[in-house]
């Protein structure tokens, strides 16, 4: 059987049918999604390989339970985030180490290489832009993880309101004051670090 | 609208996710309002930012660590998470409740073939002076040198007061006992079964 050609559904349904081959190949649709989402939530590696296994586990022990409510891929990052916040609620007091510079973290390739490869010219603006991005995840730990979770959904992994209602379980009004919220207290976190303020004026 | 209104609709303006009419407002604000624009300029950037981070993929081990975690477990239902965690709740709590009982009441059962109360040994006396001592309950008297305790019986009195009265005393405190017991192990298994219960629903939401 050609698993490589079904959609989700038929892959579900092939796996509930005694298929373990089938529920491989959806750990292979989406490893990368949820590992990234893991990780930009948990910032560190650790975290993020136990919360992505634990959300891929809980599929496999429910997917009798889905039935289709909402997509496979929704469904999914929806148990991502409802792990990860109750992860959080558990550990209320211990803060996120958040992602260093030379944090090694994995690619695309299965390469373990620094986290912010080169990307732009001048190795002057490569060298601003990494800095940028290290204080903006510094800042996005920072934040309440609810703001953590729709700021990730929404610039991290790519996602339309629509689809973060529906992995949210929030309805649309909810999750755009939501995001407007986590964007100002976000901003809030940026300003009041003097490292952030000081290249951006440099820029 | 002014531009403290404008400030807090940016970050939705930002993604187009304002009504209409709001865009326009807003938009008609910027083209007037360069420190409006500022702001937007920085919420930009910080988006951009964001999505400029690179991609992340799991380490190379990862999926075969999943892989093994997931043949290492079946998947759950409603009776496969109960029946075993409550089976073995009510098996232990039956336990305690024999070897309670089977502490608290040992003469009842070696002596429960013979049909008398352990505390009591039955006497007899032709004495019905003796028998019906009012000083003590149910003609009971107490061997002063044994401090064993002596029922004595009118041979006068009917078979199935005798028979009453072995059956009183111990039972009674028995049964007592049995309902106490088994109503506290009622209360622990309903406790026991609501954590299971929470424990069930939360796994539930999380997967809901
Ligand atoms: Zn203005």
């Amino acid at each position: 059987m050609q698993l490589a050609g079904l959609t989700d559904e038929h892959l579900v349904e092939e796996f509930l049918q005694g298929n373990l081959a089938a529920f491989e190949e959806l750990v292979s649709r989406y490893e990368q999604k949820v590992f990234q989402l893991a990780y930009r939530l948990s910032c560190n590696l650790d975290d993020a390989s136990d919360l992505a296994q634990e959300a891929f586990l809980k599929v496999y022990r429910s997917l009798g339970q889905w039935r289709g409510k909402a997509t496979f891929s929704t469904w999914l990052y929806r148990i991502v985030t409802n792990t990860f916040l109750d992860d959080m609620r558990k550990r209320k007091r211990r803060p996120l180490v958040a992602v260093s510079l030379d944090a090694s973290i994995p690619t695309e390739d299965g390469e373990v290489t620094r986290e912010f490869p080169s990307t732009d010219p001048g190795p002057e603006q490569e060298y601003l832009q990494r800095e940028l991005q290290q204080i903006v995840l510094t800042a996005l730990a920072e934040l309440e993880p609810d703001y953590r979770v729709v700021l990730t959904l929404r610039d991290i992994q790519g996602h339309t309101y629509e689809e973060i209602a529906q992995i949210t379980q929030l309805n649309i009004g909810t999750v755009k004051s939501r995001i407007s919220r986590a964007r100002a207290a976000l901003r809030k976190k940026l300003l009041e670090m003097e490292q952030y303020v000081a290249l951006v004026r440099q820029k | 609208m002014n531009c403290r209104e404008v400030a807090d609709l940016l970050p939705l303006f930002l993604d187009e996710e304002l009504a209409p009419d709001e865009m326009k407002e807003v938009s008609n604000h910027l083209s007037v309002c360069s420190s409006c624009r500022q702001l937007l300029a920085e919420f930009k950037r910080e988006q951009q930012i964001l999505r400029s981070l690179p991609p992340v993929a799991p380490p190379p081990t990862w999926r075969a660590e999943l892989l093994k975690r997931v043949k290492n477990q079946r998947r759950p239902s409603a009776i496969r998470f109960f029946v075993p965690r409550l089976g073995s709740l009510a098996a232990a709590l039956l336990v305690v409740l024999l070897m309670t009982n089977l502490y608290v009441f040992p003469s009842y059962v070696l002596n429960r073939h013979h049909g008398a109360p352990p505390e009591y040994r039955i006497a007899v006396s032709e004495n019905p002076e003796v028998a019906n001592d009012p000083s003590e309950p149910d003609g009971a008297q107490t061997n002063p040198e044994t401090t064993e305790k002596l029922q004595f019986f009118d041979l006068n009195q009917k078979a199935d007061d005798l028979v009453r009265l072995t059956a009183t005393s111990d039972n009674s405190l028995q049964r007592r006992w049995w309902l106490w017991s088994s109503s506290l192990c009622l209360v622990m298994w309903l406790t026991g079964a609501g954590y299971y219960y929470y424990q069930y629903r939360r796994l539930q939401e999380q997967t809901d």
